[in-house]
């Protein structure tokens, strides 16, 4: 049963390309780099051969589009903003080759910072603003979703003792709500805690069991997510949700019947790529597509 | 309907980029400047906005709202065969606040109105600013349901493709928008917002509600780009470029505090309807009591886009000093100069 979701899953992915190694946002929307990374390394969890030729072709599509800065842009009409260089950096990493692209991947992650902003008395914001990581655009504010996706992207690469990923562990700890869980990353304002989503909280957690040890932070937003990924079916939040869940080893039992539901109602529409790669790669876990957990603990407290 | 084009109907020449910022520092310290800002320039402007009564979601909102838009002259005539994009206000997903989001039943009675009238496609956009994934607030807002029910398309504007327009009148520094295609494939866009207090622009109503138009793929979650360049700025430069023709608010219950999406709900029991944003959300504000000309980007919309002057607006529907329901501020000295 579960092994027929899957198969079918990953066929309609597969159909859904659009052109070698290439998926957009939607069944038929022009290719994008981040459909095509989360597809391209949701095929490569299949570990067939098969997928890693799909894989591949998907690197050396996303290579096409790299630009000189070393950055990955949206597509290859919206060039910047380079928050997709992550993903792609994901993906090179996770194949053979494109040594070269990765190079200038990573340098040009490590050079772009978020904006960090000065406190003043009476500061609606409850995070600690000086506080630097990666933002979704140059010239903003640091954000929870983008900084988890370097901090997968670079520990993946080896890189985990950079003073940049230890900052970017130490934002994302900072911006966790007190109530549990991560939002967009804003914990705190006007001294309210505000909502968590299980999206952006799957990310963190993904994105610390690379670096972190397990803070009292962590349990709290694993006990959110058990509760919120019981009452959606949606794939996105489903996806990266249980892929949080599974990296600290806190895999719930009903896990399979969210992702078989959650693919039932998405068969019922037209699915989308992004749909169907993250249900596929929380089916098969993070295991060592996003880095190898635990490899650089750089945060001992708590 | 996307027009490069600032040409206003009804539209004399509005105040420049520097008179607009020199308001908008002084706004802190008080609201001469913006007052004397509204005076200048909008004596040439009249429109008419119109306040309907709905004490509750059960009502007929179709037939409110119809009978609303065809008190402003608006019909079968002006929507048979065009292509209708609804953007309601979808911020945040929490079934626990209901109030945060534009109620799926007035989504679900505009698109009435529109089909009736024979438009030829209606459908729902929205580019969230805070969640990322459109399915989950959908889902967790109700209104994913009632699309379907409805058979009304949604389109996710985060992630759409995109194409540029210029910001050449700007009041930010930003010197083109990208802006999702499905905006070209309609001929009428509607902004259906929430009646809401906002904690950074004062209130959030149909102007500030495309700030959910902007795709997040370019602009981020949230939309911190535009926060950058100045929000009362972006939200002027916004509705110049995308030309929204008609917005109805959503303030059956509205949110007053902590809003956008902390605040407490606040039954107001309208719907607040027009084709002139300024004008309607001016009237909106009025309605949460609070007086316009305070909030910094409806002065600066004042004889730009619009009037936002009592005396400048035709008032049809319930009188507003009949149904005025002061909103709560929060308190915060930032939120000082929403007060009298």
């Amino acid at each position: 049963m579960i092994r027929d979701w899957l198969d079918d899953a990953r066929s309609r992915l597969l159909g859904l390309r659009q052109g070698p190694g290439a998926w957009g946002y939607r069944a038929r929307s022009r290719p994008a780099a981040e459909p095509s990374s989360l597809a391209a390394l949701a095929i490569l969890a299949g570990s067939s051969e098969e997928g890693r030729a799909v894989a591949m072709a998907a690197g050396r599509r996303l290579a096409t589009i790299q630009q000189a800065d070393g950055s990955i842009g949206v597509s290859g009409d919206l060039t910047v903003p380079g928050w997709p260089t992550s993903l792609a950096l994901l993906v090179w990493s996770n194949l053979d080759g494109f040594e070269a692209e990765r190079a200038r991947a990573v340098g040009w992650l490590l050079g772009d910072k978020g904006t960090s902003l000065s406190r003043t008395k009476d500061d609606p914001m409850g995070h600690d603003t000086s506080i630097v990581g990666w933002p979704w655009v140059a010239g903003t504010h640091s954000w929870v979703e983008p900084t988890a996706m370097a901090l997968l992207a670079l520990s993946r690469q080896g890189i985990s003792d950079h003073p940049r990923v230890r900052e970017g562990v130490r934002l994302l700890l900072d911006r966790a709500i007190p109530t549990g869980g991560w939002n967009l990353g804003n914990p705190i304002v006007f001294q309210k805690p505000l909502r968590p989503l299980p999206g952006p909280t799957g990310l963190a957690l993904l994105a610390l069991s690379r670096s972190a040890s397990r803070l009292k932070i962590i349990d709290q937003g694993i006990d959110y997510l058990k509760i919120a990924l019981a009452e959606t079916l949606a794939p996105v939040s489903i996806g990266w949700g249980l892929l949080g869940l599974k990296a600290w080893d806190a895999w719930p039992i009903e896990a399979e019947a969210w992702l078989a539901s959650s693919f039932a109602n998405l068969s019922r529409k037209e699915p989308g790529p992004m749909e169907l790669a993250m249900l596929l790669l929380a089916w098969c876990g993070p295991g060592s597509l996003f880095g190898d957990p635990g490899s650089g603990k750089v945060i001992h407290h708590g | 309907m996307v027009d490069e084009s600032l040409t206003t109907q009804n539209s004399p020449a509005g105040p420049s980029r520097r008179a607009f910022m020199a308001g908008a520092g002084l706004l802190a310290g008080g609201t001469a400047s913006t007052l004397a800002i509204r005076r200048a320039d909008e004596s040439g402007w009249r429109t008419d906005v119109f306040v309907a009564r709905a004490a509750s979601y059960n009502e007929d909102l179709e037939a409110i709202i119809r009978r609303g838009l065809v008190e402003l002259g608006l019909g079968p005539g002006w929507a048979r065969g065009k292509s209708v994009l609804l953007k309601p206000n979808l911020v945040e997903p929490s079934k626990a606040a209901p109030h945060i989001n534009t109620h799926p039943a007035v989504v679900r009675a505009v698109a009435g109105v529109f089909r009736g009238w024979g438009a030829g496609d209606v459908f729902v956009a929205e580019g969230q600013g805070h969640c990322r994934d459109s399915a989950y607030v959908l889902e967790q807002s109700g209104l994913g349901p009632v699309l379907d029910e409805a058979r009304l398309e949604f389109v996710d504007l985060n992630h759409d493709e995109t194409f540029t327009r210029s910001n050449r009148r700007g009041f930010t520094h930003l010197k083109t928008f990208h802006l999702p295609t499905s905006l070209k494939r309609a001929d009428l866009v509607v902004s259906l917002p929430k009646m809401k207090t906002h904690h950074w622009a004062g209130v959030t109503l149909a102007m500030k509600n495309l700030f959910g138009v902007m795709p997040g793929v370019a602009y981020g979650w949230p939309k911190n780009v535009l926060h950058h360049a100045g929000i009362p700025e972006s939200i002027l430069d916004i509705n110049a470029v995308v030309r929204p023709d008609l917005a109805i608010v959503d303030g059956i219950i509205g949110m007053e505090g902590d809003g956008p999406i902390m605040g407490t709900p606040r039954s107001s029991g309208v719907l607040v309807m027009g084709t002139n944003l300024p004008g309607v959300d001016a009237t909106a504000t009025r309605l949460m009591g609070i007086d316009p000309t305070r909030i910094s980007y409806l002065a600066g919309a004042s004889g730009w886009l619009g009037p936002i002057a009592e005396s400048h607006i035709r008032q049809r529907g319930e009188r507003i000093d009949q149904m005025i329901s002061p909103y709560a501020i929060l308190d915060h000295p930032s939120l000082a100069f929403l007060r009298g």
